[in-house]
């Protein structure tokens, strides 16, 4: 653990370096790509995924107790110690190497995408997947393991990666990815891998980290994704990971039956909402106002009682006003009739019924809105939003789900679940619509002649 | 009394400007709201006499009960709360309160619409937009507050004419036939010898003219008169910057020059720097003393004013009470902790915020910091998150697109 004493903001392919050298080298990424020799094997990324999640199963180990202090490192990230563990698990989880292959066979057709195949329509053309080149990941600040995710799909399909933390951050994405290069015996990993530390103000540095880039995956906001694409240059594929809302949606057939919204409240309280799959909104199949805050008691009765199953997540003080405006001028708007207003009396979970349909989001927290939305109306109330929405879950019986699946991803969902599982991913599952791989990757073709001359 | 009104009108008529401010005004209902007339026609924002206090919480009743007769939103509030009625200053945090963002949603005004003679759009962060009616002595009564607090700090200087540069929106040269001149209103409290707008009017818009700006501030640091520079803090910081990029060395300008702000960050939050960071730019740049770095502080619906005192403290007025809330539990907090703020003031007719709960955090410091003898509040910006910090979509982002 001697290199740890090293570690900086800075990791330049197997080197710490200083604010400085970091600085001069920027103009160098464009060189790194062209001077490698040989190309990435997946088998290789597998295998050091493989020994980084065996690390991180042993939670009492030296390497387990070095990441999770900078995730709760008080002056940066300042995770609560078990959210930190929680996140330490869900990224031991996604690197086990049989659910990344499950992804590679799901989004590029097979755990071997270097590979080729005879192209479907053609007697004498073979395909194969080719990795895009040198891929730029600006990760958010609100997730911490989103760097070393995003970093490990665009190994997975052969790219040369480049990942910006935020300014905000500990250096947790720089020393997990450190180690996943230091498990790959051949060097080839750590040769392809750059993570560097910087606000997104700095945009001169944010200039020159997008100069040479052949494709940059962004997390964040809407702002953030726009901050980026003006620094990419023309012809780079940006790949963005914007924001999202899910809801949950009680057809007229299914009734409020406890089991169903306790499902949801748990959906509700899992990770204090703080994640694009979380329900913000739960829409009821009515026009009726005494049947939506008859749902929205309901749902009160359920919150109450799965709330102590949970852990509780304290939100800072910012997001904590940001909960007492909203669900302030919920109370209040009940005097004009238009809301119903039911809160725990900790505050851990609000339920503000609102007889208005218009989607909104919630401030998060335990904040669920209950809203009228009849089946008719569904595409037309939920268009504006259309490029925002992702899950739905779902509760209603019989052969009502087709239709209604149906009608949520002409509206523009992209995920229908169950209540009680719009958390719960599955290997290879879409990301927003897209199949992340596909994204960090080159379908290229050539005449089955040539096959020989492929590399694998 | 009688003295200060003979000040007020010689102050006039030295600057013309100040005549409007200066007017009588009487209250919508005289019978009702008497003491709202006596205590807004107390000039000396920061001398309260002994009478204050039981003057205050008497005009509180009556504007309290004048918005229960009017506002069925404001009287189920009210009775909801157990229909407090205040009889002494520490039973105020009694009476209900409205969050301001429900303004920025519903029209709630308590005067006819035939009583209203300025109509003023709030608009929340998100988006929202609502347009608030004034009666003239809502409106008249916080523009009066406005030329006191000014006055009382010494930010009045009737004889010198000063050049302006009003980092605020240019009036449409075609709509501003009849009005006295097309300026801002930053520009009432010392005489104009000339003034250049950094956002000037195209006709369809308006666009920020930073090289116009930084090439008017040159012209006037080779003259002889103060210069006063006011509006919105983002462009005088951009302007500041952009003379810092292009080189230009630090300006100096003649003593009394002013630098007055207000209207906050609003639309460049993503830019904006502490106070002691912004002042710092510009008395650097400007060379314009710290202690004539100035910035205001209200809000559409609670138009009172408070000005910085060369302290930059925000006072309370004679005219208002401030009461800061914890932001989860909403129970008021003792000095020095920071909370939302809160503002009581009888002066309002027009709409019931005269109770009402502000969307920015502060915090409330006792009195005995400085030379202005009142408590006073800073303000620790917005309360409440634009973004949530993840990927999902937060409330502010959506209310522009629904």
């Amino acid at each position: 653990m001697t290199l740890l004493k090293h570690v900086t903001p800075y990791y330049w392919r197997g080197e710490w370096v200083d604010e400085e050298s970091a600085g001069r080298r920027l103009d160098d990424i464009g060189l790194i790509l062209p001077g490698l020799r040989e190309p990435l094997v997946v088998d290789d990324v597998l295998a050091a995924c493989r020994h980084l999640a065996s690390q991180l199963d042993d939670t009492t180990g030296s390497t387990y107790a070095g990441l999770r202090d900078e995730l709760t490192d008080p002056s940066t990230t300042a995770l609560p110690a078990k959210d930190a563990d929680a996140l330490l698990a869900g990224l031991a989880k996604a690197l086990d190497p049989r659910s990344l292959a499950a992804q590679l066979t799901a989004e590029l057709g097979s755990a071997a995408p270097g590979v080729p195949v005879p192209a479907p329509f053609a007697n004498e053309a073979v395909e194969v997947w080719q990795p895009v080149g040198t891929l730029v990941h600006i990760s958010p600040a609100n997730v911490a393991t989103a760097g070393v995710l995003s970093a490990v799909e665009g190994l997975l399909a052969g790219n040369t990666n480049i990942v910006k933390t935020s300014g905000t951050d500990g250096l947790f994405t720089q020393r997990a990815l450190a180690l996943l290069a230091d498990a790959d015996p051949t060097g080839r990993i750590r040769d392809r891998l750059v993570v560097l530390r910087f606000s997104s103000s700095n945009t001169d540095w944010l200039r020159r980290l997008c100069r040479s880039a052949d494709a940059v995956a962004v997390w964040g906001s809407e702002e953030a994704v726009a901050g980026i694409a003006q620094h990419a240059p023309s012809g780079c594929r940006v790949v963005a990971w914007g924001p999202k809302i899910s809801f949950a949606y009680l057809d007229r057939t299914a009734s409020a039956e406890p089991a169903g919204l306790r499902g949801l409240a748990r959906d509700i309280l899992r990770n204090a909402q703080r994640t694009c799959t979380s329900p913000q909104v739960l829409y009821v199949d009515t026009t009726d106002h005494d049947r939506l805050f008859g749902v929205a008691d309901a749902l009160a009765t359920a919150l109450a009682d799965e709330a102590p199953g949970l852990p509780v997540i304290a939100p800072t003080a910012a997001e904590q006003a940001e909960v007492t405006n909203v669900v302030e001028v919920a109370r209040l708007e009940e005097h004009l009739g238009l809301t119903r207003t039911r809160s725990a009396s900790d505050g851990r979970w609000h339920v503000l019924a609102d007889t208005r349909p218009g989607l909104c989001a919630s401030p998060l927290f335990g904040t669920i809105w209950v809203k009228p939305l009849p089946r008719e109306d569904i595409v037309r109330v939920l268009h504006p939003m259309r490029r925002y929405l992702q899950t739905v879950g779902l509760a209603a019986t019989g052969d009502g789900d087709v239709a209604l699946s149906g009608e949520f991803f002409r509206a523009g969902a992209l995920r229908i679940t169950p209540l009680g599982q719009m958390l719960d991913t599955y290997a290879g599952e879409p990301h927003d619509g897209h199949l992340a791989l596909q994204r960090y990757s080159r379908r290229v073709s050539m005449p089955a002649a040539f096959h020989e001359g492929v590399s694998a | 009394m009688t003295t200060a009104i003979s000040a007020d009108a010689d102050l006039a008529r030295r600057l013309p400007t100040l005549a409007k401010y200066f007017r009588p005004i009487t209250v919508p209902a005289p019978l009702e709201l008497p003491h709202v007339q006596e205590l807004c026609d107390r000039d000396d924002p920061f001398r309260p006499g002994e009478d204050t206090d039981s003057l205050f919480v008497a005009a509180m009743r009556e504007i309290n009960a004048w918005h229960v007769a009017r506002s069925p939103l404001y009287r189920a509030a009210w009775e909801k709360a157990g229909s407090p009625v205040p009889r002494r200053t520490r039973e105020l945090d009694a009476l209900p309160y409205l969050h301001v963002n429900l303004f920025k949603r519903h029209a709630l005004g308590s005067v006819p619409d035939a009583d209203v003679a300025l109509r003023l759009t709030s608009s929340g962060t998100g988006g929202e937009r609502t347009e608030i009616g004034f009666d003239a002595w809502s409106i008249g009564s916080a523009q009066r507050m406005d030329a006191w607090t000014l006055k009382a700090l010494g930010l009045i200087d009737p004889d010198r004419p000063a050049n302006y540069l009003v980092c605020g929106y240019e009036p449409d040269p075609r709509l501003t036939v009849g009005a006295a001149h097309g300026l801002n209103e930053l520009c009432d409290f010392a005489p104009v010898a000339s003034a250049v707008h950094a956002l000037r009017n195209t006709g369809g818009g308006h666009e920020f003219n930073p090289m116009g700006s930084v090439d008017a501030l040159l012209d006037y640091a080779a003259r002889d008169e103060p210069v006063r520079v006011v509006g919105f803090p983002a462009f005088v910081y951009a302007v500041v910057e952009r003379m810092r990029q292009m080189g230009v060395p630090p300006l100096r300008f003649p003593e009394g020059s002013l630098v007055l702000t207000g209207g906050g960050w609003k639309g460049h939050a993503d830019r904006a720097i502490t106070k002691p960071a912004f002042r710092e730019a510009v008395r650097s740049g400007l060379g314009i003393p710290d202690d004539r770095i100035r910035d205001c502080y209200g809000s559409v619906e609670h138009c009172l004013p408070y000005i910085e005192c060369a302290d930059h403290h925000f006072h309370v007025p004679v005219w208002s009470r401030v009461v800061v809330r914890d932001v989860r539990t909403l129970e008021p907090l003792p000095y020095g902790n920071p909370g939302y703020l809160q503002f009581i003031s009888p002066y309002i007719t027009a709409l019931p915020a005269h109770s009402i709960l502000m969307a920015d955090l502060g915090t409330l410091h006792p009195p005995g910091a400085c030379e202005v003898d009142t408590p006073w509040f800073d303000v620790h910006g917005r309360a409440g998150v634009r973004r949530n910090r993840n990927c999902a979509v937060a409330a502010a982002e959506l209310l522009g697109k629904r």
